[in-house]
């Protein structure tokens, strides 16, 4: 994903195209294989009623025909960008974007990452520590990044996540654990 | 409506939450980076252990001060704090930076104010009949309209339509996990037990629209949205100055209405017109993007009036006008109410509270930000983004974990989040998404009972409602198609 943003943006598109069409390809895939070997009475004759099957078969093959024409919109646009670059080789250079402006998916990523293993933390040390330790965490790694006092940042972050856990559980009655 | 106001007005619960909301959305929409539907997403867990009527107290205090609070940013940052902002700063920071910044913030103010009150005028006069009207619908046309909702917000929500779709389908997709509810047979289980009652819309819009617009902002380098703001001048343009742009106001109004009530359309397509259509009736258009009041009150009214047309489709079709109203479905259907025209037959104190709710948040709106708001917005704007973001992801998850007391719900928030930051990166637009996972089981049901009375899929093009909102719907899918072919055989030529 990285490597899209620091594509021209008609090479960008292509591969977006591509990437997509791909995907929606083999997520239609997948979901049919899930489809036809789904249990129970999913496949049965409902007589006038069209049955549970209707739309998802109608979803699926949309999503493979779409998928289809990304795919082919990527390789028809590919091949006349090639058909173009044989005739004006010049490097469009000037068409990437300057590193120093460009965003940092990595730090996304991260803090994603981080949330996915606070909710598998939990069902270790609970709601409201985890909670605790995820605040401290994120404010500290996005605090780094503004030049900020680690332990502070990490303890204005646990504070934030204390304050919103003892909201919840208490002034919301929302069961936490 | 008027019992409802005068219970309301009498009711201190009611109006300090809606002050609250107001307050809230007044702080989310001016800081960029949190738009006015990670605001409801970010507010909505609040909502669980309230009334109905109270939460949409809430919610809509949020919703619309959060509209107004967009151009803020804009204004002094040259950041739309909110989609709807984005022509804003076109004259808001050249205001700013000629040391008219608080002149732009009241103009901004009182236009949003002005199309406030226009969109609400339009809600309230509008809506009853087009209920009114939709009671007629039978499933064949409840099918197309959410047919035609679905290929308009694929359209409508990014340049490439073709990615729309295939958002909209996904969206579709989740909206049927789980059991189906005629025959209770499951589908797309995978054979998790936990999948069997479905994805709860709550979760994914909070994973959609918060943890999602969260990573995008996070990912920005610090010099992007950390500048400078500009000083705020004095604060009150001369009274004829601002009646001189009254008319431009409700022009853009409008527009901001009309575009609002089209299902999908949204406010940034508002704004966008709104600004065009007095660039063209000018007699001096070279000046706009100069600095011009009439750039700032033309896209701050049609936005603020495009709250109240928003609200129409969602109100009498029950099909979210933008992701707001998406969100704002979602919280309905949480309080067990389902929006359509049969509300305002079952329901029609609760339609009156919606109004009701409406033009509180106006008015708490113009008394907030008129007294307090524009002053203290300097400092709002230096808030830390560590902070905010912490906050913003922690209440997320925390707001997803209270829908169903369930950690699954969290799963699903923050894979969403996953997903929705992945779409934005590959350029897929996620609104449709969205869109899709609230009509599925909508368009599901209409086409269903369809083909179970008529029999045939004819019926669709036999009625003329169906059959002119699919050819639009056709049209809109195919038309950009079709233009491409005509352009490459003329090329040929």
């Amino acid at each position: 994903m990285a490597d899209l943003n620091t594509q021209t943006p008609a090479h960008g598109e292509i591969t977006r195209d591509l990437v997509v069409g791909g995907a929606s390809i083999g997520l239609a895939i997948v979901g049919a294989v899930a489809h036809i070997t789904q249990g129970g009475r999913l496949h049965d004759d409902f007589g006038a009623e069209p049955g549970p099957a209707l739309l998802p078969e109608l979803l699926l093959t949309a999503l493979l025909v779409v998928g289809g024409l990304l795919v082919l919109r990527g390789f028809l646009a590919k091949r006349s960008e090639r058909t173009e670059h044989a005739a004006q080789p010049v490097a469009t250079a000037l068409a990437h974007p300057d590193p120093s402006e460009a965003d940092m998916p990595a730090r996304a990523l991260s803090v994603l990452l981080t949330t996915i293993v606070f909710a598998l933390l939990q069902t270790v040390f609970g709601f409201g520590v985890t909670a605790v330790l995820l605040g401290a965490t994120l404010c500290a790694a996005l605090g780094w990044s503004e030049q900020r006092a680690l332990l502070r940042s990490a303890f204005e972050g646990g504070a934030i996540a204390g304050i919103l856990y003892l909201t919840f559980r208490y002034l919301l009655s929302v069961p936490l654990t | 409506m008027l019992d409802v106001f005068f219970s309301t007005l009498t009711d201190p619960v009611a109006l300090g939450l809606c002050l609250a909301g107001v307050t809230a959305g007044l702080l989310f929409g001016a800081v960029p980076g949190v738009s006015s539907t990670m605001a409801l997403a970010v507010m909505l867990p609040l909502t669980y252990g309230m009334s109905p009527e109270n939460a949409m107290m809430l919610m809509l205090g949020v919703f619309f001060s959060s509209v107004y609070a967009g151009s803020v940013s804009a204004i002094l940052l040259n950041i739309p704090g909110t989609p709807g902002a984005m022509m804003t700063l076109l004259d808001g920071h050249p205001m700013a930076r000629n040391g008219q910044a608080g002149y732009a913030m009241t103009y901004a103010l009182v236009a949003s104010i002005v199309g406030g009150i226009f969109g609400w005028f339009f809600l309230t006069t509008t809506a009853p009949f087009i209920a009114q009207y939709a009671l007629k619908f039978g499933s064949p046309e409840y099918a197309a309209v959410v047919f035609f909702g679905l290929i308009l917000v694929a359209y409508a929500a990014s340049g490439d339509i073709l990615r729309g779709i295939v958002a909209g389908i996904i969206g579709l997709m989740i909206g049927a996990i789980g059991r189906d509810v005629v025959t209770d047979v499951p589908r797309f289980t995978f054979g998790m037990p936990s999948l069997e009652s479905g994805i709860d819309i709550i979760p994914l819009a909070i994973g959609l629209f918060g943890i999602s617009e969260a990573l995008s902002s996070i990912e920005k380098t610090p010099s992007k949205l950390q500048v400078a703001t500009a000083p705020l001048g004095r604060l009150m343009p001369p009274w004829r100055d601002i009646l001189r742009e009254l008319p431009a106001m409700l022009r853009a109004s409008t527009v901001g209405a009309l575009v609002g009530a089209i299902p999908a359309a949204g406010s940034a397509v508002a704004v966008a017109v709104a600004y065009s259509f007095e660039k063209r009736l000018s007699s001096t258009p070279e000046k706009f993007g100069t600095g011009l009041a009439r750039g700032v009150v033309a896209p701050e009214a049609s936005n603020n009036a495009c709250v109240g047309g928003a609200l129409i489709p969602m109100m009498t079709l029950g099909i979210p006008g933008d992701s707001i109203t998406a969100v704002l479905i979602g919280v309905l259907l949480l309080h067990g109410l389902r929006p359509g025209p049969g509300l305002f037959d079952s329901q029609p104190e609760f339609v009156s509270t919606i109004y009701v709710a409406l033009l509180f948040a106006i008015v708490l709106t113009a008394l907030i930000a008129g007294t307090l708001g524009i002053r203290v917005y300097n400092r709002v704007l230096q808030l830390p983004r560590r902070m905010l973001f912490t906050g913003v992801i922690l209440l997320c998850l925390l707001g997803a974990f209270a829908v169903r007391n369930s950690f699954f719900d969290v799963w699903v928030a923050i894979l969403s989040g996953g997903l929705g930051y992945g779409f934005t990166k590959l350029g897929i637009p996620v609104l449709p998404l969205a869109f899709g996972a609230v009509l599925g089981p909508i368009l599901e049901e209409n086409l269903r009972r369809t083909l179970m009375i008529y029999k045939d899929w004819t019926i669709f093009f036999e009625r003329p409602i169906s059959l002119a909102l699919i050819t639009i719907a056709l049209l809109v899918l195919l038309g950009p198609l079709l233009v491409r072919a005509v352009q490459f055989v003329r090329a040929r030529r």
